[in-house]
């Protein structure tokens, strides 16, 4: 795992995050309170949700650590 | 490996912060906004029937208890905000004709589940549930404001309540046949309370007995809660229940100060939980384990999390002022109840009018409650 490939997959949920925002499916998780409504749609936009909230912050900021830490040892391990 | 590690990490980061960016609108603020909401459904016709096709079609209670909420919470923000007394007696005055129009022409039932109907009620053909709550929203809007007409109303009802409770070899009255909820006979114990302030009458003989007779035969003795259902003659149904015992306490509040307090500190202890900066309820105490059913809505097993539960949470928590508790509820509420704004208007995708009503509810109740005890 490269600290790019992180970044891509937290942009990857964050635009699908956003796409299924802005066509309307945040109603659908009405089915949490037994409400009628898209169970597909509602849990889409559910898993999203916390892996927007969740997951894309923690890919981030590992993509950041990874890069330091990568940045530091190649500077280390460089002869002078 | 690395990368591992940068994950763990960020981890351990994130989540400790992740509550930073849902403390949300303060709670003042918010309740305006569900309140905004809300009051759309008793202006907008087809946006109400809308709504109360959609709780119906799940379960009729909804459909009554979001009228109730509704307007506890707006007699609540008139007496708090004098600024919105008169929208709020216009809506509460809409609210309780149309809910006594329908229980006139349809019945009791109609605000009941279909097993309401199943067979006859033990004591009379009432529910303590629409009386109760009935009751309550007339006390709570002549508190605000006195409408004589509607003295009478709340005499009859209270004194019809009273009877039956008096009756009843535990003091409780059914809310369907042969079932006493403590949710609702708490309602019950709270509107006969306001109407001794409002006019003069005196029942507390019957309110310190409820405790009494609760204190003996109603509580749960591993956890010593409420239990929430029982059968007329008090054998239990049910044990306690995070979807009545907040509530139960918060009505309790006005009959029992010490006893009230005693039932919301014991709920804290087994049913609520909080992590990392957010905060939630179960619906069961852990040396007792009901089963899902149409009040407790899903439980989430891993968090042990009610979204009904941690919802009345929320109302108790503000009424007994545990600040920490209540902020940590309005983060996950902000985090995981889908607030849509439109405009100053607030709702919840996850819930639903009764839900959203609820949540106005908790975050109103207290000047009410102040003039009561």
């Amino acid at each position: 795992m490269t600290p790019r490939r992180l970044v891509a997959a937290s942009l990857a949920i964050a635009a699908a995050y956003a796409a299924v925002h802005l066509v309307g499916w945040r109603k659908d998780v009405a089915i949490l309170s037994g409400t009628n409504a898209s169970v597909l749609r509602g849990i889409a936009y559910l898993v999203l949700h916390f892996a927007f909230w969740i997951a894309v912050p923690i890919g981030v900021l590992a993509a950041g650590i990874l890069a330091l830490v990568n940045l530091t040892s190649l500077g280390s391990n460089s002869r002078p | 490996m690395r990368a591992l590690g940068a994950i763990a990490l960020a981890t351990a980061i994130w989540l400790p912060s992740l509550h930073f960016f849902h403390r949300g609108a303060p709670p003042h603020e918010l309740a305006r906004g569900i309140a905004a909401a809300e009051l759309r459904l008793w202006t907008d016709p087809a946006l109400r029937a809308r709504e109360i096709r959609r709780m119906r079609a799940s379960n009729a209670e909804w459909d009554f208890m979001a009228r109730s909420f509704l307007a506890w919470a707006l007699a609540n923000r008139a007496l708090a905000e004098p600024a919105t007394r008169r929208r709020a007696l216009a809506a509460i005055d809409a609210i309780v004709d149309e809910t006594l129009r329908l229980e006139r022409e349809r019945g009791q039932t109609h605000f009941l589940l279909p097993y309401g109907r199943a067979r006859p009620f033990v004591d009379g053909a009432r529910s303590q549930f629409v009386d109760g709550e009935i009751a309550l929203m007339i006390a709570l809007r002549r508190l605000v404001e006195e409408r004589r007409d509607w003295a009478p109303l709340l005499t009859e009802r209270v004194d019809a309540m009273a009877a039956r409770m008096l009756r009843g070899p535990v003091l409780s009255a059914e809310s369907y046949p042969d079932e006493c909820w403590t949710f609702c006979n708490t309602v019950a114990l709270a509107a006969i309370r306001a109407a001794d302030v409002l006019d003069g009458s005196d029942h507390a003989e019957l309110l310190a007995s409820w405790v009494r007779t609760a204190k003996r035969r109603l509580v749960h003795r591993p956890s010593g809660l409420l239990v929430s259902s029982y059968s007329r003659a008090g054998r239990a149904l049910d044990g306690p229940e995070g979807s009545s015992i907040w509530l139960a306490a918060h009505m309790l509040d006005v009959v029992d100060p010490a006893f009230a307090r005693d039932q919301y500190r014991r709920a804290k202890r087994e049913i609520a939980h909080h992590a990392l900066g957010f905060a939630w309820a179960g619906e069961w105490p852990r040396s007792w384990h009901g089963h899902d059913d149409v009040d407790s809505g899903p439980t989430w097993p891993l968090l042990d999390l009610s979204a009904s539960s941690s919802g009345f949470a929320l109302l108790g928590a503000t009424a007994f002022r545990d600040a920490a508790y209540r902020d940590g509820l309005l983060s996950s509420l902000d985090l995981g109840g889908f607030p849509m704004r439109d405009g100053e208007a607030v709702r919840f995708a996850a819930s639903n009018a009764v839900g959203d009503a609820v949540a106005l509810y908790a975050l109103s109740a207290g000047p009410a409650w102040r003039r009561l005890r």
